[in-house]
């Protein structure tokens, strides 16, 4: 996919280009609001990533300029302030997502890609998924693996749900808070690590292959592969 | 506190309460003068004179007959006593006396006694003790009857006396009038004077509960030491509104300014090789960075201006996605973790999904860290009056009650905690939160001799429940 990241950080957004491209994506940068919204508006993109505090022109007038001029292109917004009303007012703004610096690359990844997916793809109805000899038959919510039923109960089977509308794809202990219980908050411990070991253990402990992978500092990944 | 609580808990309501009853005391006595007034006390004085002349016509009857009654008569008249008399036979015709005429129309005034109009014009040797200006003055008498059948009336002016009465009455009334007048002012002020103060008292409450200083109290004129008070609280609130701008502002530099940095740092430390010394790197500055994004979060909720964005929440619906969120940590822990609504099903409070969830979180994850295997969580909520509450109950150490306070404090982490892992802003967060809701968050033993402990959240109800 192809990203613009507006940053004023030089050394931040190095690391998110270099970071974007070692995961694949093209990646065009911009220091100040000024240059961002003159790429941004006269190039296409998949996904962008816009720092709030920007100098010359913010990030929110970027976005509202976007906005205002019928782009719908993602836009994950930066900010490092943490103040409570910040992330509705930038997702109340047009913003698609938004993170609060310090953040951790995988994060940032994670979350973009799913929005470039969202695009990309628009939630088609599907009736089923599947991944390797793992079957999720959304209409009689049974799920099979090789075959053999698996016993999940409702909250297990919507996280499977989701791992696997986003699989191969990373996806972090915040996102699955987000999605799967509707709640933006900081959960002190990593009490999602024990719904993801519950459901590893019907899903992966009699196969040998494992589908759930963790990794490490980032989140957990759905896949055939290793 | 509604306003009828609040005039009884007024003293300048008290006062006037005061005033009242020494009013209505006084009344009391002027109303006691009224009776005594009205009782005709004060023709008793000449009544009684009258009884005293007429015993002595008896005496002059019973020793001279008809002869003497007659000369004590003239001897009467020529006296200038002051008395009136009429003297007629028994056959009715006019014998002696100063009186124009034996008086044809009378109201008895009490049992034997007369009451009668006399002509000012007609008697010449009116008594020089009575005064003059009135067409009529009024004559008290008493008609004996002499032992020859003849009628002797005794009377006396009491005109003067009827004028001293009806000034007294009038002015009793006029009292009474006065005082309740005072009465209904002194009400009126009390109530005016405590229904502004209940006004300035309800702002800033109100200003308290949002912590909108931004907010000012009404000033109505300059004329007295309300409004003088109301100016002084409003300079008071902008001092502190500036104080806590410079606060926010440095706090909002320190975000900004501190939080790059040390994101860079996170960034350079997570280009490094990766290794288990990266690893535990990255884990310590994800540590310190979030002590300080929850500092940040809890200064930047209690110095909250704009309300919080709101929506309706079932308080029963976040409590039970907690608990599922929380439930397989809780059995891998070995501590039962339930839920128990006794609230009415749809009870909502106003509110930050987000920020509430995170509270409830908060309360449910220290509960579940604290008690020990084998322990029981539980999460209760009800309403109780206009709040709703949410109760998580634990049996675990708990807190001692001189500690409870400490608890509350920014990294107000108790001796006994130490060991466990987190930072000490689990419930301040959580009693920021509350309190920016305007509800209130206690701590309380789990009950009487156990261990454990009870955290009650209190939240107002949204609408507030229909009685």
């Amino acid at each position: 996919m192809r990203c613009l990241v507006i940053e004023d950080d030089a050394q931040l957004r190095a690391y998110i280009e270099k970071g974007l491209r070692e995961a694949g994506h093209t990646v065009d940068t911009a220091g100040n609001g000024r240059d961002g919204l003159f790429l941004a508006t006269t190039e296409r993109y998949d996904a962008m990533v816009i720092d709030w505090m920007l100098p010359e022109v913010d990030g929110m007038r970027v976005l509202h300029a976007l906005r205002a001029g019928d782009d719908n292109t993602p836009v994950l917004m930066l900010s490092a302030r943490s103040q409570v009303d910040d992330r509705v007012r930038g997702l109340r703004s047009g913003a698609n997502d938004y993170l609060v610096k310090p953040f951790a690359f995988e994060e940032l990844l994670a979350r973009l890609e799913i929005l470039a997916a969202r695009r990309a793809a628009p939630a088609t109805e599907v009736t089923s998924l599947a991944c390797h000899d793992l079957q999720m038959d959304l209409l009689s919510r049974r799920v099979t693996r090789g075959g053999r039923v698996l016993d999940l109960n409702p909250r297990e089977f919507s996280l499977l749900e989701y791992l696997l509308r986003h699989q191969k794809q990373v996806v972090t202990r915040t996102l699955l808070l987000e999605s799967l219980w509707h709640y933006h908050f900081d959960p002190q411990t990593n009490v999602v690590d024990v719904h993801i070991s519950r459901l590893r253990q019907k899903v992966d402990r009699d196969f040998d292959r494992a589908l759930i992978h963790t990794l490490r500092g980032a989140g957990y990944r759905l896949s055939a592969d290793d | 506190m509604s306003l009828r609580q609040s005039l009884l808990h007024s003293s300048s309501y008290q006062v006037g309460t005061l005033l009242a009853v020494l009013v209505l005391l006084g009344m009391f006595f002027v109303s006691y003068w009224l009776v005594i007034a009205g009782d005709n006390a004060l023709l008793r004085e000449p009544e009684e004179a009258i009884r005293a002349e007429i015993r002595a016509f008896q005496t002059a009857d019973r020793l001279a007959g008809r002869t003497g009654v007659e000369d004590l008569l003239q001897s009467g008249m020529a006296g200038n006593s002051g008395y009136f008399y009429g003297y007629r036979d028994a056959d009715g015709s006019w014998l002696a006396g100063n009186l124009p005429a034996w008086p044809q129309r009378v109201e008895t005034l009490s049992e034997g006694t007369l009451l009668f109009e006399v002509e000012r014009a007609l008697p010449p040797e009116r008594p020089a003790n009575s005064r003059s200006g009135s067409e009529h003055f009024d004559v008290m008498a008493k008609v004996h009857t002499l032992s020859d059948g003849s009628q002797l009336l005794v009377g006396r002016d009491v005109d003067d006396l009827e004028i001293a009465q009806w000034v007294a009455e009038v002015f009793g009334w006029l009292m009474i009038v006065i005082l309740l007048a005072i009465c209904a002012v002194s009400f009126g002020v009390a109530y005016y004077v405590t229904s502004r103060f209940t006004r300035i008292a309800a702002t800033t409450e109100r200003i308290i509960a949002t912590g909108n200083l931004g907010e000012r109290l009404l000033v109505d004129g300059n004329w007295d030491d309300l409004s003088k008070l109301s100016r002084m609280l409003n300079r008071l609130l902008g001092e502190l509104e500036m104080r806590v701008d410079g606060i926010q502002s440095v706090t909002d530099s320190i975000a900004h300014d501190l939080r790059t940095p040390l994101t860079r740092l996170r960034v350079s430390i997570a280009t490094l090789v990766s290794g288990q010394a990266r690893d535990a790197l990255l884990e310590e500055i994800d540590g310190l960075l979030r002590i300080f994004s929850s500092l940040l979060r809890i200064s930047s909720i209690d110095a909250g201006k704009a309300p919080m964005a709101s929506g309706d929440i079932q308080l029963e619906a976040l409590a039970a996605d907690v608990v599922d969120l929380y439930e397989p940590l809780a059995k891998e822990n070995g501590i039962e973790l339930c839920l128990r609504a006794t609230s009415a099903p749809g009870t909502c409070v106003r509110g930050d999904a987000d920020l509430l969830c995170q509270a409830v979180v908060n309360l449910v994850d220290n509960a579940v860290k604290f008690t020990p295997a084998g322990g029981r969580v539980t999460v209760e909520t009800r309403v109780q009056g206009a709040m709703a509450e949410l109760v998580v109950v634990d049996n675990g150490p708990g807190i001692a009650p001189e500690q409870r306070e400490h608890a509350l404090q920014r990294f107000g982490r108790l001796d006994s905690s130490r060991s466990q892992p987190g930072n000490g802003l689990g419930l301040p967060l959580a009693a920021a939160i509350i309190r920016r809701h305007g509800g209130s968050l206690a701590l309380e033993d789990a009950s009487h001799g156990a261990a454990g402990l009870r955290v009650t959240l209190s939240l107002p109800c949204s609408p507030p429940p229909l009685r």
